[in-house]
């Protein structure tokens, strides 16, 4: 079995929201970070040509922003992502090393030639020749992307293993279905990003009239343009996410539905303001906006963000990992043992708890329901159950991957679903001092049939239309 | 455990606790730069009172100048090492982090705030403002990374403390003497003013052969003294953290597995005493004395990790970790890493060489150029 491991309790957070947090801010500076190298590129090229009057002026500006945000928090955030993979889910981001820690490894490198390239260029950039400066900036932009080209393959992996679950050859995951639409989609928001900040970069720059803020606006719009391929590249990463995922996007599920729709929206609208606005009729754009299309930037990068990792349900590792850190070939064992075997850690205030059984109950919930939901709080299992009988909840917990196909298999006993039906209702009733323990054999015996139905599997979620077809064929 | 290190491993155990200390070696030096280098200025902020002269001295300046660079490149090259005790101790690593919660999760936002206030200290505006501010400013970013130092120390005693992971757990509370705690901190305060030392006193040495005023050159026995009062801390605190380790530990340090690797540090910080006593006795920063000292400081750093891994290896069940790190070792893309770390070694170094070559004497000219006609 799995190890298990101490899990926190976040209150009215679910882990997930902490995780997605981080994982954003981190994004959004990184994407930024690996557009900033292409821009400046252009910007180096448009200076040493003499197409472009203050653009060595403004090269010089937007890498010491790059500097301050990118090298800080953008770098700070990416180990903080770290941090908080393991505090939300230590099994996935240990499998994730373990079977890929050779090609991290090899973006670490990158990021090595990426930070000195950087700072070759900040600190010596007003006493460098333009070829070399030109050269600096090049390393500079192919190492970021490189970088990206890395850690896309190992995230897109999570979604689309692809080839490797027969395999098990780390260039079939690495290289899976997702992984080009996935980069290209990534390159170009990182191209967007870099220029809507070189938009906000340009009217800080107090020294430049107006003619020449709109001169460096327009020529940084030009990395707006691969806007126009989002659609596509949209709609093939569509096209390659299993069937289930897709479904939970496209309407299966109202949040990642709602996320999405938000993406898309945020998305189409700096699209349509960029191209027609900034490249066509080029336009001047003023701080206030242009800081209001890189927050809606935000905006589209936190709801593309969700809806990635809301589409893996019900596993963090397709097939290898439900989203609770159990492995889809562990739970018909966990169904004989329980899953509460091997977990060495009592509650927190045990003393609180009125009886055994709904001791047992909190346990089942911190392992296998905790990392997505609360008891009261965010998602909230008191709150989506409030409205159930006890047998309802039973039948539900039991068939828990047909009772919503993004969810993971009950993994445990008949007595573990009872505990966590009573933990629950106790938990919901205020929890009231004492509470009389269920113990009815033929309440167990009942739960232990819905498990047998359930079977092990995880759910199918075109199950619904099987069913039609078949009443049809009747 | 009856081979010197690493020979009595498995390979693959022996080639990721290779990389896994190689790559914290890196990242120390970089780090003790930084912490050693925060506790200086903050030190001669405070000594120097209402005026700013101490903190204008080369050394000084040197430290608030590359700081940032430095703990830039501490950040990148502690990745390393945080990818391979992902490898080698996943289990006691996760559970470490898992069980400090919250308390770990506040380093990354104290580095932020430290990693600016870096970059303030560098400007000239904060040495405009009054004395109290400027003492609260240092005072802030040296505590951050003593602070950011105690986290990582706790982090690793409680990786090593198996037996009491379920009690933490529900108490909360932490089961580790205060004195051990201080000592392992003053072993890594200590030798980080011996590191920042070496760097440092290179920094300067390139800035007396390039300066003829001599105002520009620090004091080298300022240096030297900070190397060998941190050794000698570091060294006393290292007996003591020892003495106060139960026998198993004590037995694996000082036995055939780690036994050389105490000679190897010891004979590293002899190597450095003597470096600096020769730059103490023409009161220069020479190249000779300070190569030595720079080859005595890698080889304490490196002896001292090694040390440190023995006394972790002796508290965990490292034999049971072993399947885990073969059946790491089978998955591919190895020989990807070393073919890009090779040449991403070379750009780096292609780097350096394009600044060194490619700089002009004059600031860059921002009159408009003339557009080219066709």
């Amino acid at each position: 079995m799995s190890d298990v491991y101490p899990i926190n309790d976040y209150g009215p957070l679910m882990p997930g929201l902490v995780m997605a947090g981080v994982a954003i801010v981190h994004v959004f500076l990184a994407q930024f970070a690996v557009g900033g190298g292409i821009l400046l590129c252009y910007f180096q090229w448009l200076a040493m040509t003499g197409r472009e009057p203050h653009a060595r002026r403004f090269v010089e500006g937007y890498f010491k922003l790059l500097v301050l945000m990118s090298f800080v928090i953008g770098a700070l955030t990416g180990v903080g992502i770290w941090f908080t993979a393991i505090q939300v889910s230590p099994a996935t981001i240990g499998a994730m090393v373990d079977n890929f820690h050779w090609l991290w490894a090899t973006e670490w490198t990158f990021f090595c030639l990426e930070i000195v390239s950087g700072y070759c260029f900040y600190r010596y950039h007003s006493r460098l020749n333009d070829h070399t400066a030109m050269t600096l900036l090049a390393i500079y932009a192919i190492a970021s992307w490189m970088s990206l080209f890395v850690i896309n393959g190992i995230l897109s992996w999570q979604l689309t293993p692809g080839r490797w679950l027969e395999t098990r050859n780390v260039f079939d995951g690495f290289f899976n279905p997702s992984f080009w639409p996935s980069l290209l989609f990534r390159t170009v928001v990182s191209m967007t990003l870099s220029a809507l900040a070189a938009c906000v970069v340009t009217n800080m720059m107090g020294s430049l009239d107006r003619e020449a803020r709109t001169s460096l606006i327009n020529r940084a719009a030009h990395l707006l343009i691969p806007m126009v391929l989002m659609p596509f590249l949209g709609v093939w990463f569509l096209a390659v996410m299993p069937a289930d995922s897709r479904s939970w996007v496209l309407g299966g599920s109202p949040a990642m539905m709602l996320f999405f729709s938000i993406s898309i929206g945020s998305s189409m609208a700096i699209g349509a303001y960029a191209l027609i606005g900034m490249v066509l009729q080029r336009l001047y754009i003023n701080g206030a906006t242009s800081s209001l299309m890189l927050m809606l930037a935000f905006g589209a990068t936190a709801g593309g963000e969700f809806v990635r990792e809301g589409s893996r349900k019900p596993y963090s590792i397709r097939h290898l990992l439900y989203s609770n850190s159990i492995k889809p070939d562990e739970v018909a064992l966990l169904r004989e043992v329980g899953c509460l075997g091997n977990d060495r850690y009592g509650l927190r205030q045990d003393a609180q708890y009125p009886n055994d059984q709904v001791r047992i109950g909190a346990k089942v919930f911190r392992r296998q329901c905790s990392v997505c939901h609360t008891v009261h709080g965010t998602n909230a299992v008191a709150e989506l159950t409030g409205s159930w009988d006890e047998n309802q909840m039973r039948i539900n917990f039991a068939k828990l991957q047909h009772t919503k196909p993004f969810m993971p298999p009950f993994a445990g006993t008949a007595v573990e679903v009872e505990s966590l039906v009573q933990f629950i209702n106790w938990s919901g009733s205020m929890r009231p001092d004492s509470w009389p323990a269920s113990e009815n054999p033929q309440t167990l015996a009942q739960i232990a049939d819905w498990l047998s139905e359930a079977g092990t599997a995880p759910g199918d979620f075109a199950q619904n239309r099987k069913r039609t077809t078949s009443r049809q064929h009747e | 455990m009856n081979a010197i290190f690493p020979f009595g491993l498995p390979h693959p155990t022996a080639v990721y606790v290779n990389l896994f200390l190689l790559t914290f070696v890196l990242h120390q030096t970089f780090m003790h730069y930084v912490l050693a280098g925060s506790l200086y200025l903050t030190w001669a902020t405070i000594r120097q009172g209402c005026t700013t002269h101490l903190i204008e001295q080369p050394l000084a300046a040197t430290l608030r100048d590359w700081m940032p660079f430095l703990l830039s490149a501490a950040i990148t090259a502690g990745v390393a090492p945080l990818l391979f005790i992902q490898i080698v101790y996943q289990y006691q690593f996760y559970t470490a982090n898992l069980l400090l919660w919250w308390r770990w999760g506040v380093v990354v936002p104290v580095l932020i705030v430290a990693f600016y206030l870096l970059y303030l200290i560098k400007s000239r505006m904060l040495w405009t403002w009054p004395y109290a501010v400027r003492v609260a400013v240092v005072l802030a970013t040296s505590s951050s990374f003593v602070f950011v130092g105690f986290c990582w120390t706790i982090n690793h005693l409680l990786a090593n403390s198996e037996a009491n992971w379920p009690d933490i757990y529900t108490t909360g509370r932490l089961p580790f003497s205060v004195v051990a705690v201080i000592l392992r901190m003053l072993v890594w305060i200590g030798g980080s003013f011996a590191t920042m030392s070496v760097i440092v006193g290179w920094q300067l040495n390139y800035r007396q052969s390039h300066h003829s005023d001599s105002s520009t050159v620090a004091g080298p026995r300022e240096l030297a003294g900070m190397s060998i009062c941190g050794l000698v801390t570091a060294m006393l605190a290292a007996a003591g953290y020892v003495a106060l380790s139960g026998a198993a530990p004590r037995s694996l340090v000082f036995g055939t597995f780690s036994l050389p690797y105490v000679l190897l540090a010891i004979s590293g910080a002899i190597l450095q005493t003597i470096g600096w006593s020769l730059q103490w006795r023409s009161n220069r920063l020479e190249v000779f004395g300070l190569s030595l000292s720079t080859i005595g400081s890698l080889m304490t750093l490196f002896g001292v990790s090694v040390i440190r891994e023995a006394i972790r290896i002796s508290a965990v069940d490292f034999a049971g970790l072993y399947p885990r790190h073969t059946e790491a070792a089978n998955v591919g893309g190895f020989g990807v890493f070393v073919v890009v770390a090779v040449a991403v070694t070379l750009v780096i170094a292609w780097c350096v060489r394009l600044v060194s070559t490619g700089m002009h004497d004059v600031d860059k000219d921002y009159s408009i150029p003339e557009r080219p006609t066709a």
